[in-house]
């Protein structure tokens, strides 16, 4: 399968911003879906959750990990919170 | 004017001297020392007086009764010191031109003068005994629903049918933490009917610096049971229950059915999933709330929408191992008093009928630039839970639809009150903007807004009142306010002045005395 790089931008919170160590960013990836993107992630930042807990929203949209990605979307990744 | 005199006074010249021409009644009022007290005989007393605020409360007293009643002028004074039996403790005179307003506005002065006046009254028995009365002074005790209210009432978009649906409401706050303080404090005092608080903790010295309910004598405490203690104090019309014990699946919530809503403010995903499975299988709406450090999300989940549940979020149900409760991650005591705070107007948006934008978003809030994105939320194909069938549970709506339809035995219809005119004396609350100018068949009618309650209240009793507003549904709520608070002179007007349209316009033998009664 061809690799299409695409630019996406990616904001972080809670725990994974914590993991991060920044709020957001721009990356250029050859991921094509959230899941893929998140291992990507995942390799680089070490993140300590699993893609199946963690939450997805593309383009302020709850989506699934399955969720293909387009050039210039926005990603946030949501942990799952429970503080209060 | 009001004032606080140490000589006696003389009530019969005060009369007198009390006078002006455009008056057409004077109404005056002599509160006397009495010779006993709960079955005691009083030799005389003595009334302390804190001055300088008591002449500043008077004179409030004094300007509001003004203000709430048509009356020309009002004169007032309390006596200090020490008075016989027989003496005047407060004298009070109301001139104007009618005598119903001065009735009223001279009720008011005492009742108020009373309640909130920083007076005090020793009572010295003849059998030699000494005793303070805890007769008036800056009153909570006596304090009065509608006062309570005021203020939210007057928006016109809560108003009496507002605040009647808060008063019908019942809610469960599961957590009385971070977020359930400020969440509990918002909906008490805004006045919703019933409250039911699930904790199973007690408070500890850590969580004082966000869990504002507590103080450090509640250490150690149940917090569902002081939450109860301080929230009461906070708002007495209001019935919380405390039920100390955690939320789970054998422990469940109880009297579940009869929740409008539910408030998860707990600090664990455990009971937050357990409470998204229980509220959707009862049809009850769920609104959930997270904090960490500066970052907040916060879901409204309604059963009938194509928005979801919490469990459709992710693919797999997290386990408290994954999250860092407050305990561990650390927490600013603001960020929850916000976000709680914001959880109270989600419900209080439901309550009154509006669809919060967290019932089909995520909201998720940095309160460290606060900035918020608003995440769009759909239904998961395969989630477990959303592919239940709800157990139809009765929503808030169609709750109130029911309660309105059920207390109508103050109303009387359009050809009732034409045949039975003459009975009553009409109130119309109307705002100003509903009524027009040419209007012919409301020109006699006294105009009350409805959000002045307690002008009604003080009305003449010896009169019934026919409650008159743009379609009869706020009549109806007030009227049933007012005979619950013992006044059962009070009407509504079926159907209200727009029903009056539709009838004039139709003509045969039932319309005959309400047409008669417009073209007079
Ligand atoms: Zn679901």
């Amino acid at each position: 399968m061809e690799r299409i790089e695409r630019q996406i931008k990616i904001l972080y919170f809670a725990k994974l911003r914590e993991e991060s160590g920044r709020d957001e960013e721009t990356v250029t990836t050859t991921a094509n879906s959230a899941s893929e993107l998140y291992a990507e992630l995942c390799q680089r930042y070490s993140f300590s959750l699993d893609a199946s807990v963690t939450q997805v929203a593309i383009n302020e949209k709850f989506s699934t990990m399955k969720s293909s990605l387009s050039d210039g979307d926005k990603i946030v990744f949501i942990p799952p919170v429970a503080g209060g | 004017m009001f004032d606080i005199v140490s000589t006696p006074i003389d009530g019969a010249l005060l009369t007198k001297e009390f006078t002006d021409s455009s008056a057409g009644a004077i109404v005056s009022f002599e509160g006397r020392v009495r010779n006993h007290h709960n079955n005691r005989s009083v030799k005389h007393l003595e009334y302390h007086v804190y001055r300088e605020l008591a002449i500043k409360e008077g004179q409030r007293v004094v300007a509001e009764a003004m203000e709430k009643f048509p009356v020309i002028a009002i004169k007032s004074f309390h006596r200090e010191g020490q008075l016989a039996i027989g003496e005047i403790a407060i004298w009070i005179g109301v001139l104007s031109a009618h005598r119903a307003e001065a009735y009223a506005a001279c009720q008011y002065i005492i009742d108020t003068v009373k309640k909130r006046l920083p007076i005090w009254k020793k009572e010295f028995y003849t059998d030699g005994a000494v005793e303070w009365v805890g007769c008036s002074h800056p009153g909570h005790t006596e304090i009065d629903e509608d006062d309570y209210y005021s203020r939210q009432l007057i928006q016109p978009d809560v108003g009496i049918a507002g605040q009647d649906r808060f008063r019908q409401a019942r809610i469960a706050v599961v957590g009385a933490g971070g977020l359930g303080s400020p969440a509990l404090t918002n909906l008490v005092s805004a006045g919703v009917g019933q409250i039911d608080i699930f904790d199973h903790d007690k408070v500890d010295v850590t969580n004082l610096h966000r869990q504002t309910l507590y103080t450090v004598d509640d250490i150690g405490h149940s917090k569902a049971e002081m939450a109860k203690k301080r929230l009461e104090l906070i708002n007495p019309f209001v019935k919380i229950t405390s039920w100390p014990h955690k939320v789970s699946s054998e422990q469940p919530l109880e009297s579940l059915q009869s929740y409008d809503v539910v408030l998860d403010c707990t600090d664990n995903l455990e009971t937050k999933y357990h409470l998204n499975r229980v509220c959707h299988q009862a049809g009850i709406p769920l609104i959930i709330a997270a904090v960490h450090h500066w970052q907040a999300i916060l879901h409204s989940f309604f059963v009938d929408s194509d928005s979801g549940c919490f469990n459709c979020l992710s693919d797999a149900t997290p386990s408290d191992d994954c999250v860092s409760g407050c305990t561990t991650a650390g927490i600013v005591g603001v960020v929850p008093n916000i976000v709680g705070a914001l959880q109270a107007n989600e419900a209080i948006q439901l309550l009154l009928g509006n669809k919060p934008r967290s019932a089909t978003h995520g909201i998720i809030l940095d309160l460290k630039n606060l900035s918020q994105q608003a995440m769009l939320r759909t239904k998961r194909d395969n989630c477990s839970v959303c592919q239940t069938e709800p157990t139809g549970k009765v929503t808030f709506e169609k709750k109130m639809s029911e309660t309105a339809t059920i207390d109508s035995s103050c109303e009387i219809s359009w050809a009732n009150y034409a045949n039975t005119e003459n009975r009553f004396v009409m109130i119309d609350i109307r705002l100003e903007s509903e009524r027009s100018a040419d209007e012919i068949f409301s020109k006699n009618w006294t105009c009350i807004d409805a959000s002045d309650i307690s002008r009604l209240k003080y009305l003449p009793q010896d009169e019934d009142y026919l409650l008159v507003c743009e379609r009869g549904q706020t009549s109806t709520i007030l009227a049933n306010r007012l005979r619950r608070a013992g006044l059962t002179n009070f009407y509504s007007l079926t159907g209200g002045v727009l029903e009056l349209g539709k009838i004039s316009s139709q003509s045969n033998s039932d319309t005959a005395p309400i047409n008669r009664m417009l073209n007079r």
